[in-house]
């Protein structure tokens, strides 16, 4: 073989020995991410109490509170309602021109995100009269919000109550904005949000924001 | 017969003037919390996250007006004692004040049914119900609030399987493409 050929063959083999184990490593990281993932999450779980300063929490199942509602007017006492714990599917999102029909869940980590539409423990639930904040994926529940326009009727039904709200208006925002959200004011109103990502691919720091404004419902006293 | 009648009413409009005073209510709680302490000339506020955790407290749970006026009592206490140190910052704060100051706000949650633990990481309250209400800290500082979680989550694409397949399949693509080109060139110069 000619002293071309080897030089070339020993270039190529250097690459291969930095090439080959890059990407082999990476696939093997993907593949076992993609099908042990869901059996290891459960060890290590476990495996994070040795570092946790509360005791495990083993907590209870979260609830489905939510039923048909017999109020949408007047005003109904805290005492006679069951207050979600984190996880209850308390409500039902109804959104007539984005056909969003889902169950609403207290509380939005992504166990809940998975499974409908999650309200944040930073502000409030119907019937508070505050800034309620509901979160959906972009390819779940909320892949067709970009539909709701000024003026359409949403509807979030709960055990309590029924609640009614208007779009006024839609835009993209920056997540670590600011100004896009406020949670002191004392006036009911709904803010339904998704991730805006025009590949579908990749996380992005955007947000398609839906602010509502409240049309009725009955308000929680204590 | 007068007298005794007299007497009667006497009391019975003491009892109708007085009880209003002394029956705390939710709303008052919430106010006494979001009116601070004034402190050498200053209000000192309490953190939003504060007030949310007592009115998601009080909403999850029905209190009678003897805890609420318990906890209205811990809340003074509690206000006099920081007040009258004249130092604004809770951080400036002696030990032994802050450490007052906590135990107050344990007594307050005690009396309202509760458990209060402060850690470094947050203040974690749990109700009878074990429901768990907490506000995370950055340090001891109490009013050291850690920002948190963004109240916008992450919901789109990034935490989906399709991300991870389609970044697998560039990869293969790409290494595909690579190998192909060496093995091309490789072809071309044995050839010559």
């Amino acid at each position: 073989m000619s002293k071309n050929n080897e030089k070339i063959k020993r270039k190529n083999n250097r690459w291969k020995i930095i090439l080959y184990p890059i990407v082999f490593s990476f696939l093997t990281v993907m593949i076992y991410t993609a099908v042990l993932a869901f059996f290891a999450i459960n060890y290590i779980e476990a495996g994070s109490l040795f570092f946790s300063k509360n005791g495990p929490d083993f907590g209870r199942e979260p609830a489905k509170t939510y039923t048909e509602p017999k109020l949408s007017l007047g005003t109904v006492k805290y005492k006679d309602i069951e207050f979600p714990f984190d996880g209850d599917e308390f409500a039902r999102l109804i959104v007539g021109p984005a056909d969003i029909d889902t169950p609403v869940f207290y509380n939005d980590s992504p166990k809940e995100l998975q499974k409908g539409v999650g309200t944040s423990r930073m502000a409030y639930i119907p019937g508070q009269g505050r800034t309620i904040v509901m979160g959906g994926h972009n390819y779940g529940v909320f892949s067709d919000l970009e539909k709701v326009k000024p003026g359409d009727r949403i509807e979030v039904k709960t055990h309590y109550g029924e609640y009614v709200y208007e779009a006024a208006e839609s835009k993209i925002i920056h997540f670590e904005d600011p100004d896009t959200y406020d949670l002191e004011p004392e006036e009911e109103n709904l803010i339904l949000y998704t991730c805006h990502s025009e590949t579908m691919v990749g996380a992005t720091p955007y947000r398609l924001v839906v602010y509502c404004k409240f049309i009725s419902g009955p308000s929680l006293i204590h | 017969m007068k007298k005794i009648f007299t007497l009667v009413f006497v009391l019975a409009l003491t009892v109708m003037f007085t009880v209003p005073v002394f029956a705390a209510t939710e709303k008052d709680v919430i106010n006494r919390a979001k009116a601070g302490v004034k402190v050498d000339g200053q209000i000192k506020k309490v953190p939003a996250q504060y007030i949310k955790l007592i009115e998601d407290y009080l909403a999850a749970n029905t209190l009678t007006a003897t805890q609420l006026g318990d906890a209205l009592n811990r809340m003074d206490d509690a206000g006099k004692v920081w007040a009258e140190t004249g130092i604004y910052n809770f951080g400036e704060l002696p030990t032994s004040v802050r450490s007052q100051l906590i135990s107050l706000a344990q007594s307050a949650a005690r009396s309202v049914g509760a458990t209060l633990n402060v850690t470094r990481n947050g203040i974690r309250v749990v109700d009878p119900s074990g429901r768990v209400f907490t506000v995370p800290i950055n340090s001891a500082l109490l009013d050291d609030i850690a920002p948190g979680s963004s109240i916008w989550k992450q919901t789109g694409a990034d935490n989906t399987a399709e991300f991870i397949f389609w970044l697998s399949l560039t990869m293969i693509v790409l290494v595909v493409s690579v190998l192909a080109v060496q093995k091309i060139k490789n072809q071309k110069h044995e050839s010559k």
